[in-house]
């Protein structure tokens, strides 16, 4: 009887253990959802502009980055951009913690090229 | 104190470490639902876009084809499903051909151009067209695609398009419509 204790008690130990394990896996990261909307709202500026096409199919991240600061929506963040095709990205994405991203699709300027370009937001 | 007791404190002294000593770190994040809308809109004005490039290069189907596969894609690792269904007008020779493209919507896509009705059948992520003879500038068409009908009136000498598209994230669904 004494033995059947000591399962029972392991056992409750060893499930306590997964479900904090279980737990932590299915945590979900709360994120404020405003900067993703700002992010979004900056794209779309840019975008509507109708500059965004010609700046991304020619891969320049700097002109995008500066109109995305043109707009104004990023006022207390700091942001960077990179260019994604089917096969590679061009840019970098941040390093620092708490990174809200935002993307945009574009199938290209003059000729066939669909690419993803995506705005980080973060603070410093 | 029992053995197990032991083993059942220890195991709430091990997981309280743990939660107390990990600092959380939100990396990239998940966007949330409200971003839905966003792409939806995004595709609506890019769909056009993408059939005007392809029609310059002369391929205007592929052209089609190539983008909302890239976009599904994309949109996949944001953990949004994108299925949708167009139907490309292309002017050719007097007559129109009706090109129609599916992702993950197989199956029949009924075409009525100005009385003259057409089933067209495409497979899963496929692509499959019907000619319609057609003798006036402008033309009606109906187009049917999963027992809902979109009527419009296109012109003869331009290439249209015509696209339903379905955005689905943990139960949240956008629609949109295209047309241009």
């Amino acid at each position: 009887m004494k033995g059947q204790w000591k399962t029972v008690e392991s056992v409750i130990a060893g499930m306590v253990i997964l479900m904090f394990v279980a737990g932590l896996a299915s945590t979900s990261v709360h994120v404020p959802s405003s900067a993703d909307a700002t992010g979004n709202r900056a794209l779309d500026a840019v975008y509507e502009k109708g500059v965004l096409r010609q700046y991304a199919a020619a891969k320049d991240l700097s002109s995008i980055e500066s109109e995305i600061a043109a707009t104004g929506y990023m006022s207390g963040y700091n942001h960077s951009v990179t260019i994604c095709n089917q096969t590679v990205c061009v840019g970098t994405a941040p390093e620092e913690e708490n990174v809200w991203r935002s993307s945009l699709l574009i199938s290209g300027d003059e000729y066939h090229e669909p690419m993803e370009v995506i705005l980080y937001i973060f603070r410093n | 104190m029992r053995k197990g007791q032991f083993f059942i404190i220890g195991a709430i002294f091990i997981c309280a470490l743990f939660f107390f000593g990990v600092s959380p770190v939100m990396k990239i994040s998940k966007s949330p639902a409200d971003d839905m809308n966003f792409i939806a809109d995004n595709l609506q004005k890019e769909l056009p876009h993408a059939l005007n490039i392809g029609v310059n290069s002369s391929v205007p189907v592929d052209t089609a084809y190539g983008f909302m596969n890239f976009s599904r894609d994309t949109v996949l690792s944001k953990g949004v499903a994108l299925e949708a269904v167009w139907v490309i007008f292309l002017p050719i020779n007097g007559s129109i051909n009706a090109s129609a493209g599916n992702l993950d919507m197989p199956g029949t896509v009924g075409v009525n151009v100005s009385g003259t009705y057409g089933g067209i059948y495409v497979g899963v992520d496929s692509v499959n067209s019907s000619v319609f003879a057609v003798s006036e500038p402008v033309f009606n068409v109906t187009v049917t695609v999963s027992g809902e009908s979109f009527h419009a009136t296109l012109l003869t000498n331009k290439t249209s398009i015509y696209s339903t598209l379905s955005l689905e994230r943990e139960g949240n669904t956008v629609r949109k419509e295209i047309l241009a």
